[in-house]
């Protein structure tokens, strides 16, 4: 077992050495897995015309130009990378395609014949390519660098990046190109406070500076889509909406995870409002893709977990939304019938589309992208390989499914990935295991209060990277392995009675995870500053390596070291866990009360118990933390 | 754009909004002809009063139905002279043409006060133009005359009624052309003693010769279907069909929709098959089968071929609407445990699970009261009806819940708050939507109904979240006191998909949509009394989920655990943040006795355990913590149904649930707030008591024990309040003693007994405690759920114990203990409990508990009439309650006696001078053999007092 983890370190090792900085010829997210048989379309792009739909497959690194009026796929174009987002020129001539890999790049396809012709770099998993109005200059988001590129497309080159705080994954731009919007995957602050939740970022593409950081509400995170209205007044964003302050009891009236559709004011650059895109009797999980009508009519909504698409009347919503007061009348009879009374209720009330929303059923799994062509919808659906359309002229509205390749039988893989992300298994489908862990696998950056190790000690959600080869799992350890965890998260966290397989599936699926290159890497390789974090590392006198020993930086025991937090029952001691990708993986700490690694260096160290720090320089901390957002 | 609703909601908008259009459109395209009775001059040889004047006959004005809205607007007579008949004169100053004259009853009170034979002069001559007999009901009734006559006067000689006390007409209308049939409104029979429609059931969808077919080629999906043949069930109340509906013959049948054959797979020429449910797989026939009267129903299988017929329940009681769940498990109702409604005698079925094998038998649900129809959500959650009347009227509230096969997770669905229809039942999913499609029926009477469907995102207690998908049925309103304003044919609806569904029109099973622009008959009900009920296709259907069972492996010993996480949420702006300290955890206790209904009291109490307030006893477990942030996390007792109170710093209850839940061994469940809405998430709030391990609660100081008030209250009134609210003039007249009365005791009288009377029922209005009246009739107040509406914040009597009872300077003259006050307020916030027992000592008293001299009245009444007519010409002054303990006591044995002797002399004479006096003497002497029955059987609340050994406790119910 040693050996083999031995082995496994040096093959990591090998693979953040080999792969990084070349743009990657593998297909899907960076090296996981070869170039897939799997298209997994991801993003849509339709022609004004409407008659040509561009299709991105995300592991099959492949975009398909889809002939709307035959209803196939015309012809395919291979891309460098996986194809995560695609932009228009106005004109109709140039497709930008975000290539993403940990260098990616955008490529500008000439739509007349069909090829790349050209090919600009850029950041680390580019994705959500918008362009200004004006077309001459095109934003995307580096989602791992946590900024946003601006390119010159005259010059066909990157010429300057805007910090926003924590991996962008959407972005979209008024129509006066005055203001550009980006959404925040996740949140950058602790996971013990009372307040948590990311933020759209508003940037004033003019001046290259961020605007302001409009917060969603409390337990807002995995940001999906931003979308502008027609008019510039109004953006929505699609997000969870997570319930984590309660301990796990139940999912009934979404107890964990609600499903959200943030408005934000444009002409006052503050949040509008959140509605929920749940029922009372059933949750719409994992929001993914928004598009508003051309007329602004509509706000169309993938569910991704659900399978569905919400096709909201947009005045009537926004006039909803306008209506409600701000405080209670205490001379005003009391609506018992009405959940909402004021503004600030409407984030919780499962009612407020009731009347305004229609939620239309696919028959497809996965719906991740949109696109409104005329009266009809198309979504893009991931895990099915296919188009649904949706024709709302039509006298009965519902969604016909479009296979964009060969029907072929998902391997336990793919269907563990699948699986990860379907809502349908869980009671009353409120919610996938990706609403916690993130479609890949990772964290939510919240504190769950899972019933597993009784009620109290809320936990922060763990990345399920290297989990089934790092056991026991869970902070307190209360599950042997990953295995047994996979299993009870089905029945304790999704309700649910499921075969054997499923599970089987799911262990396949987070088998086959593999680390993405960190983004502090230079050139593939450890910064000076990291190599020197990496002696203190290994230095006994700071003592990191004597538990985070071995390849994986775990030696799966569990310890004291002064970590018990706020909420923590009486219990002293947490599983060591794995380091691989922590970069990504804030906050940190089985409570996620440190915001950031040199938090847990620092302040949350203040007893040297986890490790002796207190003795280092400022800059052998920061040596040590560039180190630690290496791995 | 389209309306961006669901596409059910809008087929049915639309087609109510047609009708509504064609309403519009009638109206439109046919008035009325001139009314030529306006311009009359009207008189009548009898008007009842300035109210009912002849000439508000014909003032245009129709009083609604049973509105007691008619003064000024009818004319009626004086019953006492003109009841069986009057006559009513319009006079014109010219002449004018006479072709028709419209008569519209008064109904505005009574369906009796309508006329019966008339007779129409003209230009008073004697000779009838025209006579006849009128109906009783409500609208317009034609009297056409044979031909058009010139008139200056008619004359409606009306020559009987139907024998109300003040018969009259609503309105009268003179036309000289006759209005078109759709000119004038609908009219509509009352039946006798009641202004209610007589409900016409037939049918109003349109048969549909295409839909028909469909059935008939099997494009709706089946072949075949599994039916019950039966007789009809008509029991006395929507929960007695179990008992009160037995009617041997039928079976139970594969109707062939191609051959239209019927075939039956097991005959019950004997006995009863109630319902019935199929597996998914389409193999399985689970039914309820009583095969005899003298026995219960039981749950049988069969395989859907005929084969393999088995009983999988047996025993001396009832097992019956049984439904398979998805993990192969069956929910069904089970009389097995001895308890009854507290309000009738009908065994109470309460859903239980078990393995497909009658193996594992568990009771899921907690109710003291029936539950009704359970059926699988596709979510995998049972839905079923639900009655209960906690601390409110027992008509109103047959309302929907959802638990999940286990027993945890249960929920209020909808209508728990709901005044219109009375009883929700046998709500069955609606594929493809978050509706359920059920019986919308009444109280009283058979569960057949009107149909509905029910969308609970609009509201789970909003009656625009009710869709009357027969809208020619009326679904009554419960508030006046009745639950039984709907009446309906349909029973055992069963949806097919988003469009059609089956159900059972008396008997006759029919296809129709939801819209109701289409039906079909499929099988027709038998003329030998025998029809058909609980169809559904014999195919394979898609099993719902398995949800996952959160109960621990091994229980924990019969607790479960709650987490609340604000306790104002619901409770603001009325109870301020911080007012909050405890919640106290409340039982409703079950009654396991069967008595005769015709000893109630007090409303339908039957053993009495309040003076109209609580129908159950109760017992308050303890108190839990609740933190400063409002949040609090405490263990309850599992397996039993317990309701929350907030309480306040003194022990007051701000706000009580008026509803109860029950969790199960092991089950954790988390709560928002105290009425929190129910279509809201939780807030994004962290909830401090849920740090701690959940607290245990702490055990009242007078135990966890059924609330006694003669053991709880009366022994701090002892201490505190009786050594100057006792003796012949007590301060105030309220008298705090213990001394038992022919109910309770006397302090329970003076605190508790209602001194207000409301129609033959209602007794309530106490002056020194709030509570609830729960008497039929007082519906209305299930819809009051302010905070510190009711109980202790609003009683008297908690104001004057925490002021301490300051005399007219200012100083306290009592000093209770926080203990004893909580007593107190306890006490009033369980709706002031007098017994903590449903058991008695004395079931075939009244109330099960009242002890009275039989021959006190007459004694009095001859004595009163020999020594007191003088003064009280129709008898003595009584209290409504008397004294059996220390009889001397009683007003009429301390009015009239000397003070020298002990009296009060209250009747300002003495007329007894001492307990001497042979009267005075023959009045007490009445009592002895009533005492000396409690000695040799002490009533219940007595001490030792014990229950009948004897009592009914038959889970079967009356089966002879």
């Amino acid at each position: 077992m040693k050996q083999n983890l031995l082995k496994l370190g040096a093959a990591l090792i090998l693979i953040s050495t080999c792969f990084i900085g070349t743009p990657s010829a593998t297909a899907g997210l960076f090296g996981s897995r070869s170039k897939s048989q799997w298209l997994s379309p991801t993003a849509l792009a339709a022609t004004a015309d409407g008659k040509t739909m561009f299709v991105a497959y995300a592991t099959a690194n492949q975009v398909a130009v889809f002939d709307i009026a035959a209803g196939k796929v015309a012809r395919t174009i291979e891309m460098p990378a996986s194809p995560l987002g695609m932009a228009l020129s106005t004109d109709g001539k140039q497709l930008f395609v975000t290539c993403a890999a940990p260098s990616s790049s955008v490529c500008i396809v000439d739509t007349t014949a069909n090829k790349v012709v050209a090919t600009i770099p850029t950041g680390h998993t580019t994705m959500a390519p918008v362009l200004s109005p004006d077309g001459k200059t095109l934003y995307v988001c580096n989602r791992f660098n946590n900024c946003v590129s601006v390119i010159d497309l005259a010059q066909r080159k990157e010429v300057s990046r805007v910090s926003v705080p924590r991996e962008p994954v959407a972005a979209a731009v008024t129509p006066d190109g005055k203001l550009l919007l980006v959404a925040n995957h996740l949140h950058t602050g602790r996971a013990d406070a009372d307040v948590v939740a990311a933020v759209v970022t508003i940037i004033d593409p003019a001046s290259g500076k961020v605007i302001k950081d409009i917060a969603l509400p409390n337990g807002s995170g995995l940001l999906r889509d931003v979308r502008v209205s027609p008019d510039g007044k109004f953006a929505c964003v699609t997000h969870v909406l997570a319930r984590f302050h309660l301990p796990t009891t139940q999912l009934e009236r979404g107890w964990m995870n609600t499903n959200a559709l943030s408005i934000i004011d444009l002409t006052k650059c503050a949040l509008f409002n959140t509605v929920l895109l749940d029922n009372v009797d059933s949750g719409a999980a994992n929001p993914w893709a928004a598009a508003w009508s051309a007329d602004g009519k509509q706000i169309c909504v993938t569910h991704a977990g659900t399978h569905e698409v919400s096709v909201i009347d947009a005045p009537a919503l926004l006039e909803k939304l306008a209506k409600m007061p701000a405080a209670i009348d205490p001379n005003a009879k009391i609506d018992y019938n009405a959940a909402s009374r004021v503004a600030a209720d409407v984030p919780n009330d499962l009612s407020f589309l009731v009347g305004v929303r229609n939620r239309i059923k696919l028959h497809d799994s996965g719906p991740r992208a949109i696109a409104l062509v005329d009266k009809k919808i198309y979504t893009a659906n991931y895990f099915s390989d296919s188009l649904s359309v949706i024709d709302q002229a039509a006298p009965n509205v519902t969604a016909a499914s479009i296979p964009l390749g060969s029907k072929r039988t998902m391997t336990a893989v793919r269907k563990g990935e699948s699986l990860w992300n379907d809502a349908t298994m869980c009671f009353q489908g409120w919610q996938s295991c990706g609403s916690c862990h993130s479609s890949d696998a990772r964290v939510d950056g919240l504190n769950w209060d899972l019933l597993n190790d009784g009620i109290g000690n809320p936990k922060n959600s763990k990345t399920m990277l290297l989990s089934h080869k790092t056991p026991p799992a869970m902070s307190m350890g209360v599950r042997d392995t990953a295995e047994t965890a996979v299993r009870s998260g089905i029945k304790n966290i999704l309700f649910a009675v499921r075969p054997e397989d499923d599970a089987k599936a799911i262990d396949e699926y987070l088998k086959s995870l593999q680390p993405i290159p960190s983004p502090y890497l230079e050139k593939g390789k450890l910064s000076a500053a990291a190599q020197r974090g990496k002696k203190l590392f290994a230095d006994k006198a700071v003592g990191c390596a004597e538990c985070h020993s071995s390849s994986a930086f775990t030696n799966m025991k569990s310890y004291d070291v002064g970590t018990r937090g706020q909420f923590d029952k009486a219990e002293e001691i947490f599983d060591t866990p794995a380091l691989i990708e922590g970069w990504r993986g804030a906050p940190y700490l089985h409570d996620g009360s440190a915001a950031t690694m040199r938090d847990v260096l620092t302040t949350r160290n203040a007893n040297d118990k986890h490790g002796k720090t207190k003795h280092l320089s400022p800059q052998q901390i920061d040596d040590l933390n560039a180190y630690l957002l290496s791995l | 754009m389209r309306p961006a609703t669901e596409v059910l909601t809008r087929c049915c908008a639309l087609w109510l909004s047609q009708l509504a259009f064609a309403a519009v459109a009638t109206a439109a395209s046919s008035s009325l002809p001139e009314n030529l009775a306006l311009k009359a001059l009207v008189t009548a040889d009898s008007e009842h009063s300035a109210q009912y004047l002849a000439r508000f006959a014909v003032d245009g004005q129709v009083p609604a139905v049973g509105s007691h809205a008619d003064s000024g607007k009818a004319w009626c007579v004086k019953g006492a002279t003109h009841r069986n008949g009057a006559t009513l004169r319009l006079e014109w100053p010219d002449e004018v043409t006479v072709v028709e004259i419209i008569y519209y009853g008064r109904t505005g009170w009574f369906a009796e006060e309508c006329w019966k034979d008339y007779g129409v002069c003209l230009n008073g001559t004697p000779q009838p133009v025209a006579k006849g007999q009128l109906q009783m009901g409500h609208g317009p009734q034609r009297i056409k005359l044979a031909a058009p006559a010139k008139a200056r006067s008619v004359t409606l000689k009306f020559t009987s009624s139907y024998g109300g006390l003040n018969p009259g007409v609503s309105e009268i209308q003179v036309f000289a052309v006759s209005p078109l049939d759709n000119a004038l409104p609908k009219f509509v029979k009352l039946q006798r003693g009641a202004t209610r429609p007589v409900v016409d059931e037939s049918e109003q969808v349109k048969p549909s010769p295409e839909l028909a077919a469909k059935v008939k080629v099997g494009r709706l999906g089946f072949e075949k279907l599994l039916v019950i043949k039966r007789r009809e069930l008509n029991p006395s109340h929507g929960y007695t069909y179990h008992v009160e509906g037995f009617a041997a013959g039928g079976g139970l049948c594969i109707h062939d929709v191609r051959t239209s054959e019927t075939k039956t797979l097991v005959a019950s020429p004997e006995g009863q098959i109630l319902d019935c449910d199929l597996s998914y797989d389409g193999r399985e026939i689970l039914f309820s089968w009583r095969k005899k009267k003298t026995e219960g129903y039981h749950l049988f299988v069969i395989n859907a071929d005929g084969s393999g017929l088995r009983q999988i329940t047996d025993g001396p009681w009832h097992d019956y609407n049984a439904c398979w769940l998805p993990d192969g498990g069956i929910a069904f109702l089970s009389t097995r445990e001895s308890r009854f409604a507290y309000c009738w005698i009908s065994p109470v079925g309460v859903l239980h699970r078990m393995e497909r094998n009658g193996s594992r038998v568990q009771r899921l649900s907690a109710n003291i009261a029936n539950d009704f129809t359970p059926s699988v959500l596709p979510d995998g959650r049972v839905i079923y009806s639900r009655w209960e009347y906690v601390d409110k009227p027992a008509i109103p509230v047959q309302s929907l819940w959802t638990i999940h096969p286990d027993g945890t997770g249960l929920a209020g669905y909808f209508g728990n708050r709901v005044l219109s229809p009375a009883t929700f039942m046998e709500a069955r999913a609606i594929p493809g939507s978050d509706k359920v499609l059920c019986v919308l029926t009444s109280h009283n009477g058979p569960c057949r109904g009107a149909l509905g469907i029910i969308d609970r995102s609009r509201g789970v207690n909003a009656q625009t979240a009710i869709e009357n998908i027969t809208p020619w049925l009326r679904i009554g309103a419960v508030d006046k006191g009745s639950g039984n304003d709907v009446r309906g044919p349909y029973e055992s609806p069963f949806p097919l998909n988003d469009e059609l569904f089956l159900v059972s029109r008396r008997g006759t099973v029919l296809a129709r949509d939801y819209a109701g622009t289409r039906m079909a008959e499929i099988i027709v009900a038998g003329k030998d009394g025998l029809g058909f009920y609980s169809a559904r296709p014999l195919r394979p259907q898609v099993r719902p989920p398995v949800l996952n069972s959160m109960l621990p492996i091994v229980q924990s010993g019969g607790w479960a655990t709650v987490v609340l996480q604000d306790v104002y949420n619901g409770l603001e702006p009325h109870v301020r943040r911080g007012d909050v300290k405890q919640i106290c955890v409340v039982q409703e206790m079950k009654k396991e006795v069967r008595t005769d209904v015709k000893n109630r009291a007090f409303g339908f109490q039957f053993p009495v355990i309040s003076c109209g307030a609580t129908y159950a006893a109760k017992t308050a477990w303890g108190f839990a913590p609740v933190a400063a942030d409002g949040s609090a996390c405490f263990q309850v007792p599992a397996g039993i149904p317990i309701y929350f109170m907030a309480l306040d710093e003194h022990g007051r209850a701000l706000q009580r649930m008026r509803t109860f839940t029950h969790l199960m061994p092991g089950e954790t469940q988390g709560c928002l707030g105290c009425h929190d809405h129910r279509l809201s998430v939780a807030p994004p709030k962290l909830a401090a008591a849920v740090k701690a391990a959940p607290a245990k609660l702490e055990t009242p100081e007078w135990g966890c024990v059924g609330f006694d008030y003669s053991t709880v209250v009366q022994p701090v009134l002892d201490r505190h309040c009786v050594r100057c609210h006792n003796g012949p003039t007590p301060p105030n007249k309220v008298d705090l003693t213990g001394d038992k009365t022919d109910f309770f005791n006397v302090s329970y009288e003076s605190l508790a007994r209602g001194r207000k009377r409301l129609g033959s029922e209602g007794e309530f209005d106490n002056p020194y405690t709030n509570w609830i009246p729960t008497y039929n009739g007082m519906e209305s107040n299930i819809l009051e759920i302010t905070p510190l509406a009711w109980g202790s914040p609003r009683s008297k009597l908690a104001d004057l114990l925490l002021a301490g009872h300051p005399d007219a300077d200012s100083n306290p003259r009592v000093q209770l203990s926080e203990e004893e006050r909580r007593r107190i307020f306890t006490w009033i916030d369980l709706n002031v409990p007098y017994y903590g027992t449903a058991e008695t000592s004395h079931p075939d008293v009244k109330g099960c508990r009242r002890m009275y001299p039989p021959a006190l009245d007459a004694m009095l009444s001859s004595v009163a009439a020999r020594r007191c007519a003088s003064c009280h010409a129709n008898g003595v002054p009584r209290e409504v309650w008397t004294r059996i303990e220390n009889p001397q006591k009683n007003n009429f044995l301390m009015a009239p006696l000397s003070r020298s002797a002990g009296g009060s002399e209250v009747c300002g004479k003495a007329v007894f001078q001492n307990t001497g006096d042979a009267d005075y003497q023959a009045i007490l002497k009445t009592f002895e053999p009533l005492t000396q029955a409690m000695k040799e059987k002490p009533r219940i609340d007595m001490p030792g007092g014990a229950p009948d050994p004897n009592v009914d406790r038959c889970r079967l119910g009356k089966v002879d």
